[in-house]
């Protein structure tokens, strides 16, 4: 019986009964995943600048547009923060759209050094020559904070 | 002479609140563009039912004019969380002003479905009609560029707005500058209500594109 539990133990870490189990694989996050997609954008968070506790600081989304579709230059972007203790965020910020590409840049405060976690919806529209999509994807990113 | 002038010029003209001239126009003349502070042209078309409307059918009401689409996100927006979503019952209760949806859309494209359009009206508890204007005649007309653009025609006839339902081009409301939400159909009525000068005649509409055969 106890032989089973150890084998039925050994078959969910997903090791060979022959071999000594190994730790836990660490999930590393894959830098080229977008914070959100969809069949016609992508949002991702380029290498943020440098951030001091107790100081106003900039924080960056990249939207970029897929295939025929172009960045709405129109449309006003914007994060509306989740509120998060310790961290105080203006999502309205300024939008620099250059063609297919868009650079939403927003100003936040944190408290203490660390990680600061910014988390919110990204209000975005994108367009081709037939339709303009409005999406509201859910995101968080975290900022290192000296 | 003069009053043969003033006839002709009278049978010639097509107002928004006057009835086609009895002259049919020659077939090369291309249709009289709407413009702010002159005669809104006039205009018949056909509702979700087939029953035709002409703009000139309300002489001494107010009109408005929603350039929509029930495919397009804006209009989508606009209608459930924006400021579509009861401007028109609000200001067609006391009976003084009237509300037409256009849809310009051509055969085939976004939004031109006749079930689509249905399904929008409930959806959306829409009281107003919504006419079909698949050839864009009307559309170009009166230079509609966006779903939603809005126009109101005053009770005498003439355009007195062109432009967006809103100055919250997110179509939600919560995009205007200093979070100072001017919808313009209102602050339109409550000028023509006060007898006082539009102060904002001209603004520029947001929104999808009008989806035209070309």
């Amino acid at each position: 019986m106890r032989t089973e539990l150890i084998a039925l133990a050994l078959i969910a870490c997903g090791s060979s009964p022959s071999s000594a189990p190994e730790p836990a694989p660490v999930r590393v996050a894959d830098k080229a995943a977008p914070l959100a997609s969809k069949e016609f954008f992508r949002v991702d968070v380029p290498a943020q600048p440098a951030c001091t506790a107790g100081t106003a600081c900039e924080a960056r989304l990249v939207v970029t547009a897929l295939g025929d579709y172009h960045v709405n230059d129109e449309y006003p972007f914007k994060l509306v923060a989740d509120a998060t203790p310790g961290v105080a965020v203006d999502g309205t910020g300024t939008f620099t759209p250059e063609g297919k590409t868009g650079t939403l840049a927003i100003v936040f405060r944190a408290d203490k050094p660390g990680n600061a976690k910014i988390a919110g919806t990204f209000k975005l529209s994108v367009c081709n020559a037939q339709n303009c999509q409005i999406e509201s994807p859910k995101i968080a990113f975290d900022v290192a904070i000296r | 002479m003069r009053s043969a002038l003033f006839v002709a010029l009278t049978l010639v003209s097509s107002t928004a609140f006057a009835e086609p001239a009895q002259t049919p126009p020659k077939p090369e003349a291309a249709p009289r563009k709407a413009e702010v502070g002159k005669q809104a042209p006039n205009f018949s078309l056909a509702d979700l039912a087939g029953k035709d409307v002409k703009l000139s059918q309300f002489k001494g009401k107010t009109v408005v004019l929603e350039w929509f689409n029930p495919g397009c996100p804006y209009v989508k927006k606009s209608h459930s969380v924006g400021s579509l979503i009861d401007t028109a019952k609000r200001v067609t209760k006391d009976g003084t002003v009237a509300w037409l949806a256009i849809n310009s859309g051509a055969a085939g494209k976004q939004g031109n479905a006749l079930d689509d359009n249905t399904a929008a009206v409930n959806s959306w508890s829409m009281a107003h009609p919504v006419l079909r204007d698949e050839s864009g005649v009307v559309g170009k007309m009166y230079g509609a560029t966006n779903t939603p653009h809005i126009f109101i025609v005053d009770k005498t006839g003439t355009l007195v707005y062109a432009g967006a339902i809103d100055n919250s081009p997110d179509a939600e409301g919560k995009s205007a500058p200093d979070g100072k939400l001017v919808n313009y159909v209102d602050a339109t009525l409550a000028d023509l209500g006060a007898k006082r000068a539009v102060k904002t005649p001209v603004t520029k509409a947001y929104g999808c594109s009008v989806k035209y055969a070309n």
